[in-house]
Parts: structure tokens; C-alpha cells; sequence
């Protein structure tokens, strides 16, 4: 899997399939949702095509349900892979969740149990689907409303201790851990500190609904200001990361996203210089 | 009994099963397995993961069959929309199919089966989207009707965009939903002793476009489709046209189905 920093990128949404092509905006890269292009042929596929051609692509899936106890859909993953040979992504991602449950789909991410089991059933599986893709996958923290009574550790030490137990990076999303910790009551600097640079392979920023006693991660907002504090102080010690906006509903001009991407990037570059500045004294 | 239940943790299987069945039958056991804390209540907790289950499918529906909401009004399609996301769960990894059985759902379940447009304007809808996403294929021009030696026009046959179907209705569901689209209001609904034939397809701009279809020319699509040549194509077609009208009616009917981009080859090699 390539390592590399690719810079700020932006989810591919329809709407903007027009003017990505015609004017050619300055987004390092793109992250697709996988199973949008899971399909014969059409508009879709047609604009993908013409925007692969000027741009990195990353592959996000939903649907890999890499956590469920369910047997693993290897007609899925078989479709996954003959896109991932049509797209030739920079690499591909799934959340660490479950989303289906006796072949019925959720289309939700549920939150797995932070459990040895989870992690033991997590790594097996992690380990088959990489084996038939012939390729490294990275997996999101997912947000989520609530937590089992049999949680064995917290959710960052089950992330820290997946990476170590399966070789796996992650694709740590920002917010996520924002909302998180805003419905279980936990300081998200906690987690933070607990995820190690090296385990991190591209980032997501997005918005949400705060409803005061709790968050709805609902993906239609501009990125909020404790989020991007919580990014800033991230990124201070981690090194550049390739980090994109995730926008899924409400989603405004591409000129507005464009607006958002700079204030990352501005972001990533007073963090960066800090972090070149220390390395060379 | 039960106090002791709450203490067994559940094996990571069954817990998967508690959550599914809170999300299809709104079962709480899991509500048990819930840390409680903070200004949420479990019933809260879990609840977020019900409505958000159920919205997100009803949001597939809503753009899938817009048009059919409209003609079903509020009441009656949040009322359909209810029952198929109990009757129907998404059996695939992709939301673009969740809707697939809604004409079998509305065809059998009432009160929606006593009104069959209903169904048939439901397939029609998810006919348009099977063509949106069908697969790709290079189409011929008009240019092609040159190439053809004239003593080779017996022996021709034509492959067809994948993304060409028909779609047959006994009432009058295209007509209606044409109005809504539209936004005008839909006639009273109304069947005809013959079935009414619609070619589906998508264009050459990319957008899915349609037409009504007389039984002539739907008949020769039926025999090419099946490989057959113009020779017994024209042989077909001797019960529904006079013999010296044959060449002409197959002549128009391909120089229109090039414009439209449902040839995508002809062979004449035999
Ligand atoms: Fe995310």
C-alpha cells in the first residue's frame, strides 16, 4: 500500500461531477464510496473515468461489515476488487464495524464491543479479506451512541491494540472521535494520544448535528470549530497526513468545500513547518 | 432470572443478533447491554440506531420512486414505505437495490394490490434506474447503412445497447406518471384489454429516456434480439404487414433505432 502523502482531497459527490471535470478545482485527490461505482456502466462510472484521469483516487467502502459474525461476502468483495483493478485507487478503506447480521443489511455502521473476541474475530477476518484482495485495506473509527456493558478497554486501546495484534492502519476520522466522545463522556485528547502516527494513513474532517445532550454524526454541516482544534492538535505531532472532507448531505457548491479544504491545508502547514522546524534543530 | 441474564455477556454473535433485531422489530433486549451515563437514556441510545435504520431506507425510496410518492400521497406512502421495510430488508451490500421487490410488495400486499397501477408504476420507475446504471457499449451511426452491401442486407443481424428493455403495463402507469413528472395531475386510472409495450433505454447524453412501442416494431426487436437475420426477420413480419411494405417499415424502424443508440453492432457475414 502506498504510504505516501497525498495532500488535501475531498469526497467525490455526484453534484459535483460537472464541475470537478470542467474546471479541474485544486483537490489533491478524491476519495470515491466504493459501492456508488459498483455498477455495469452509466454516468457514474463514465465521469469516474475522465476524473481518474486528473486525479489520485481513493477507494471508501460501507459495506465490507469486516466486524459481522456473518460469513464474509466474498461476491462483495470479488465485485470490490474488479473495481479496485478498473480504479486503481492509491488505497482502499472500510469502517471497523459490523453492518450486516443473518445477510440482512443495516447500512449503518454499528459499533463493535471492545472485547478481545472483537479484536480476535477483527484480525482474522481483516487478515482473509486482504489475503483475497491481494492488497492492505485501512479501516475507520467509526462515532457512535453508545457502549457495551462487556467492553473489555476503551475504544483507543482496542485500536492500538488491533494495530499491533494485525498489522493494520487506520483511517482515523476526526470527528468521529469529536462525537464520541461528546455521547460517552470521554476527553477525545485521551484517544488521540493513544493512536500513533505511524498507524494512520489518511484522515477525515466532516460536521455534525449537536443537539446539546448528544451528537448525531450526520455529515451535513461545515467542519466545526472544535474539530479542526482537535485536528490541529493532532496533526502538531504526526506528521503530514493525507487528510480529506467528508461531506454526505446538504452538500453546498464546490467552491464552499474548496473554502473548507484551504482552511485544512492552512492548518496542515503552520503543524508541518512546526514539526520540519523540530527535526532539524 | 433476568438480573442474571444482564450479567452473562453476550458472545459477539448474539449481540449482533440483539442490535438486528432492534433494528427490524424493534426488539429492546440490547437496551440491557447498554452502559448507562451522561444525559442520554438507553431508550435514547438505541433509539438513535432504530430511527436512523429506518430513515435511511425510507431516503432510498423516496428518490427511487419519487413519482409514486407523489401519486400515492403522504399517508398512504409512508404507510407503504413502513410495510416493505418490515417485509422487504436489504439483502445486499448496495442501497441501489434495496427497492427491488416494491412492485412484488405492492402487488400483494393491501390495500396497495387492489390498486394495480400502483405496482406497475413502481417497475416502471425501477425499470429507468436498472437502464441509468446498465452497462456501457460503443453504439453504430447512421453512417452504418452505407457500409452494408445491398446483397447482404438479408443476412444482417444487430447486437443491442445492454441497457435496452421493454416494459409492459396493462394500465395506465407510464401515461400517469409522465403527468407527475410534469407536475401536472395524473388521469383517472385506466386498463386496456391489450397490454401497452415501452422501450427503456439510455440515451447517447447518458439520461434514461423511453417511448411507447407498436406491436410491429416490437415483435422485429423480439426476433433480432434473438439473433435471427433480416431475411426471417422479414418473414416474421408478414402476419402484421403487408409484404410490400416490409423493407420500408424495417428500413425506418433501424435508421431510428441508430439515432436513438440501441445498435451497438451488425454483422452481414452470415
Ligand atoms: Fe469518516
Amino acid at each position: 500500500m502506498s504510504d505516501k502523502f497525498l495532500g488535501f482531497g475531498l469526497g467525490l459527490r455526484t453534484q459535483h461531477f460537472a464541475s470537478v471535470i470542467n474546471d479541474k478545482p485544486k483537490v489533491d485527490w478524491f476519495e470515491i464510496i466504493s459501492e456508488n461505482y459498483m455498477v455495469a456502466g452509466g454516468k457514474p462510472r463514465y465521469y469516474l473515468e475522465q476524473i481518474r484521469a486528473n486525479y489520485p483516487i481513493v477507494m471508501h467502502g460501507v459495506s465490507m461489515s469486516i466486524g459481522s459474525t456473518d460469513p464474509l461476502n466474498f461476491k462483495y468483495l470479488a465485485e470490490l476488487k474488479l473495481l479496485a483493478e478498473q480504479v486503481q485507487p492509491e488505497w482502499m478503506s472500510d469502517h471497523l464495524c459490523f453492518t450486516t447480521v443473518g445477510g440482512i443489511n443495516s447500512h449503518d455502521l454499528l459499533p463493535m464491543p471492545y472485547t478481545q473476541e472483537s479484536l480476535d474475530h477483527l484480525t482474522t477476518r481483516i487478515h482473509q479479506v486482504q489475503d483475497f484482495l491481494g492488497r492492505k485495506m485501512i479501516f475507520e473509527n467509526v462515532s457512535s451512541y453508545l457502549t457495551y456493558q462487556h467492553d473489555e478497554m476503551q475504544e483507543w486501546e482496542f485500536l492500538a491494540q488491533l494495530a499491533q495484534q494485525c498489522d493494520c492502519k487506520f483511517l482515523f476520522d476526526i470527528n468521529n472521535i469529536y462525537v464520541s466522545a461528546r455521547n460517552h463522556n470521554f476527553d477525545p485528547l485521551d484517544y488521540l494520544k493513544h493512536i500513533k502516527p505511524e498507524w494512520v494513513q489518511q484522515i477525515h474532517l466532516a460536521g455534525h448535528s449537536d443537539f446539546g445532550t448528544h451528537i448525531i454524526d450526520t455529515h451535513d454541516h461545515p467542519v466545526p470549530n472544535p474539530v479542526w482544534q482537535l485536528y490541529a492538535e493532532y496533526i502538531a505531532t504526526s506528521g503530514p497526513k493525507s487528510t480529506m472532507i467528508e461531506r454526505d448531505d446538504n452538500i453546498p457548491e464546490l467552491n464552499e468545500l474548496l473554502v473548507e479544504l484551504d482552511q485544512a491545508r492552512t492548518i496542515g502547514a503552520k503543524a508541518w513547518q512546526k514539526t520540519l522546524e523540530t527535526t532539524h534543530v | 432470572m433476568s438480573n442474571n441474564k444482564q450479567q452473562l455477556a453476550p458472545s459477539l454473535a448474539e449481540l449482533q443478533q440483539e442490535f438486528m433485531s432492534l433494528l427490524q422489530t424493534n426488539d429492546r433486549h440490547i437496551e440491557l447491554r447498554v452502559i448507562q451515563q451522561g444525559l442520554l437514556t438507553n431508550v435514547q441510545r438505541v433509539d438513535i440506531y432504530r430511527t436512523g435504520y429506518r430513515l435511511r431506507l425510507r431516503g432510498v425510496i423516496d428518490s427511487d420512486h419519487e413519482m409514486l410518492g407523489i401519486y400515492l400521497g403522504d399517508d398512504l406512502y409512508a404507510q407503504m414505505v413502513e410495510g416493505y421495510i418490515d417485509a422487504a430488508p436489504s439483502q445486499h451490500p448496495s442501497l441501489r437495490f434495496f427497492g427491488d421487490r416494491l412492485p412484488e410488495y405492492l402487488e400483494n400486499t393491501a390495500p396497495f394490490s387492489d390498486h394495480p397501477i400502483l405496482a406497475e408504476m413502481a417497475s416502471f420507475e425501477r425499470t429507468l434506474l436498472n437502464a441509468f446504471d446498465s452497462a456501457d457499449a460503443d453504439t453504430l451511426s447512421l453512417s452504418l447503412l452505407q457500409q452494408i452491401p445491398a446483397d447482404k442486407w438479408p443476412l444482417l443481424t444487430f447486437s443491442f445497447h445492454p441497457s435496452l428493455t421493454f416494459y409492459e403495463c396493462q394500465w395506465n402507469a407510464v401515461e400517469s406518471w409522465q403527468c407527475l413528472k410534469n407536475a401536472e395531475p395524473p388521469p383517472a386510472p385506466t386498463a386496456t384489454a391489450q397490454s401497452k409495450m415501452w422501450a427503456v433505454w439510455r440515451g447517447l447524453s447518458k439520461l434514461t429516456e423511453y417511448k411507447s412501442m407498436l406491436a410491429t416494431e416490437r415483435e422485429v426487436l423480439r426476433v433480432m434480439q434473438q439473433g435471427k437475420n433480416f431475411a426471417e426477420v422479414c418473414e416474421s413480419l408478414l402476419e402484421h404487414v403487408c409484404e410490400e411494405q416490409i423493407a420500408a417499415t424495417l428500413y425506418g424502424f433501424i435508421v431510428e433505432w441508430l439515432q436513438r443508440g440501441w445498435i451497438v453492432d451488425a454483422n452481414w457475414d452470415g
